[in-house]
């Protein structure tokens, strides 16, 4: 399998995007695309779509240039690999083989998340896809874009300060173990379980990933009115298919969606990787609104960013309250003026 | 009259069924009355109170409007008696300035006397229609906005389909769903209330055919035939489940437990929110500071 890739990876080079999405969107099959997309090369698919059997549009061929790039990167900014690991928690001799060519770069999504925003700088989206992603915010965070972009700066100010405290309060009862107790106590006792890790590296998610992946295809849904099954298809295979039903419905287990599969949601979805699974995902990717007349505009006032930012990585109560609390003041403040 | 009327009915022939139609879409002359008189009771007390005859006129325009639209080519119709569809209805509690709550109550019919209860499915929505009610007219409006942006066509559409799996195209997207609760009698009514009220006429024999049909068929039948008491109505959307407004088709507008119209349409939106939106809308109207809004 390792000299398989090595071959593959001696053969390709770093070419931006990776792959060609409207090659991807042609296969008309829901199947054949999840197939193609997940599983790997087929040349039979190939033949059948005619796409170019040189570039197939594979996501591990994806995660294997994300590791060319990386390594790229890493050079031309001077990282070592000891720094990377310090600063995203993957484990030293797991970044040497990616940065080798001797495995793609397919880590879960709690890691991926800081390695590429702490030691790349970058989006997650740009990373794994070699090219910018966008995201549109749902109705709820639009609202509170332009509630806030309407008011007035001290008054901005002052709710940006409200959903920090609000985020600092929620990190003590996090470090404390008063929202996780079963999490505190196992960080006590053995000094290098439990979430320790995710407590020291910045940008690494507080609560479950799981949780985060959860809420977010719950959020993309309420605002599209879509089931999961009409994102993916009525054709969705049945591994993705169960992947859906245990992500949303079936409490019972842990799931933990492979980095592939979370790609082949944001292809399909259009959003970039980064909503999926950072906590705050307006960091490095640029977010669009909807304004009073119904068009796209990009977000780019930082205060209202960060805002958002805020309340995304907070727990969903916290979030309902604070962008209610956005809009019902903006609301407030438009009838006395 | 009335009585060759049913014997129409009676005749199974779709065809025969679709050319009656107008004759029978029309209320009993029993509960026509009753509802005339209720009204006008209304309205002459709200004349009394405002000390103008703005009411009293709207309603002799209403009933020269209802005689114009009756007869064949928008002529006049000068004979027979004055007939009351369900579609006139809003028309009339709008002029009266009452709810449809009070109207149903008004006229009840229900032998043991007990007025019908109405609440809303949840502690959230009933809150949300209260607060709502205290704003002022404009800030209602800036609410509505607020809801319709949060629940767009598709998220509607979706919260329809989950409330009843079966597609209806067109008819059930206008109005709102409420599926449990809305209407609920003080003391329950059964099923062979139910069916007795339309054993009062022969379109019953049609209904019983039916037997579990579901809530569509119903509505279908009772447009169709609108032969069943007005006052009955409010028992069959208990029965089946289903919400009064939309069981009677009426526009999202008409108030049947909010105080004013706006406020039932900012209602049928937020019914059909998700969640996790209905509680970021709670959180702004509490910040809207809507209890010291004005009334309007």
């Amino acid at each position: 399998m390792t000299s398989d890739i090595q071959n593959r990876i001696a053969e390709m080079e770093l070419r931006l995007p990776y792959f060609d999405k409207e090659a991807l969107r042609s296969v008309s099959d829901l199947s054949d695309r999840y197939h193609l997309a997940t599983i790997g090369a087929d040349d039979r698919l190939a033949e059948k779509y005619q796409l170019d059997p040189n570039r197939l549009p594979d996501l591990i061929v994806c995660q294997i240039m994300a590791g060319m790039y990386i390594r790229e990167q890493m050079a031309a900014k001077g990282i070592r690999a000891v720094e990377a690991c310090e600063l995203s928690g993957i484990n030293k001799t797991m970044i040497s083989k990616v940065m080798n060519g001797a495995r793609p770069f397919s880590f879960v999504p709690s890691v991926v998340t800081p390695f590429c925003y702490n030691v790349l700088h970058e989006s997650c989206h740009k990373v794994m896809f070699g090219e910018e992603g966008r995201i549109e915010l749902p109705a709820p965070y639009s609202l509170a874009a332009r509630a806030l972009l309407g008011m007035e700066k001290s008054e901005r100010e002052a709710q940006l300060r409200y959903a920090r405290k609000q985020a600092e309060l929620f990190d003590l009862q996090y470090r404390k173990g008063l929202l996780f107790p079963e999490i505190g106590k196992a960080t006590e006792s053995s000094g290098k379980k439990g979430n320790q890790n995710q407590k020291i590296i910045p940008n690494a998610p507080r609560r479950d990933q799981f949780l985060i992946i959860r809420e977010r295809i719950q959020e993309f849904l309420d605002d599209t009115g879509r089931r999961p099954v009409m994102v993916l298809g009525q054709g969705t295979p049945p591994v993705i298919r169960n992947i859906m039903r245990r992500l949303l419905l079936d409490l019972s287990e842990n799931p933990s969606p492979r980095l592939t599969i979370l790609m082949y949601l944001s292809f399909e979805t259009g959003l970039a990787m980064d909503y999926f699974i950072a906590e705050d995902f307006t960091k490095y990717v640029p977010c669009f609104y909807t304004d009073e007349n119904g068009n796209r505009v990009e977000l780019k006032d930082r205060e209202v960013l960060q805002f958002i930012g805020t309340c995304a990585a907070l727990p969903p109560e916290t979030r309902e309250k604070l962008i209610g609390k956005a809009i019902g003041v903006s609301l407030d403040s438009s009838k006395k003026t | 009259m009335a009585e060759t009327e049913n014997k129409k009915t009676a005749a199974p022939d779709p065809a025969a069924d679709k050319a009656d139609e107008t004759v029978y879409r029309r209320l009993l002359s029993e509960d026509e009355e009753k509802i005339y008189s209720f009204i006008r009771a209304k309205i002459k007390a709200a004349d009394e109170r405002e000390g103008t005859g703005n009411h009293t006129k709207a309603l002799v325009g209403f009933e020269k409007s209802l005689n114009r639209t009756r007869g064949d080519n928008l002529r006049p119709k000068t004979k027979g008696k004055k007939r009351l569809c369900y579609e006139h209805i809003p028309e009339l509690i709008n002029i009266a300035g009452i709810s449809y709550l009070e109207l149903i109550n008004g006229i009840s019919t229900d032998p043991d006397g007990n007025p019908f209860e109405a609440r809303w499915a949840t502690r959230q929505e009933a809150e949300m229609c209260a607060l709502c009610d205290m704003l002022s007219e404009d800030k209602r409006d800036q609410v509505l906005n607020l809801v319709r942006e949060l629940a767009s066509d598709e998220v509607r559409k979706l919260n329809l389909e989950n409330a009843d799996q079966e597609n209806t195209d067109g008819i059930i997207q206008r109005s709102r769903v409420i599926t449990a609760d809305e209407m609920q009698p003080v003391d329950k009514v059964t099923v062979a209330n139910i069916l007795r009220a339309f054993d009062e006429s022969e379109i019953a024999t049609r209904m019983k055919g039916m037997g579990d049909a579901n809530a569509y068929t119903w509505r279908f039948r009772l447009f169709r035939f609108n032969l069943i008491r007005f006052s009955r109505l409010a028992h069959a959307a208990v029965e089946s489940d289903i919400s009064l407004h939309w069981l009677l088709g009426l526009d999202e507008s008409t108030p049947l437990l909010a105080k004013y119209g706006r406020t039932e349409t900012v209602m049928a939106y937020f019914c059909l929110l998700p969640v996790s939106r209905k509680n970021i809308v709670m959180e702004a109207m509490t910040h809207t500071g809507g209890k010291d809004g004005e009334s309007a």
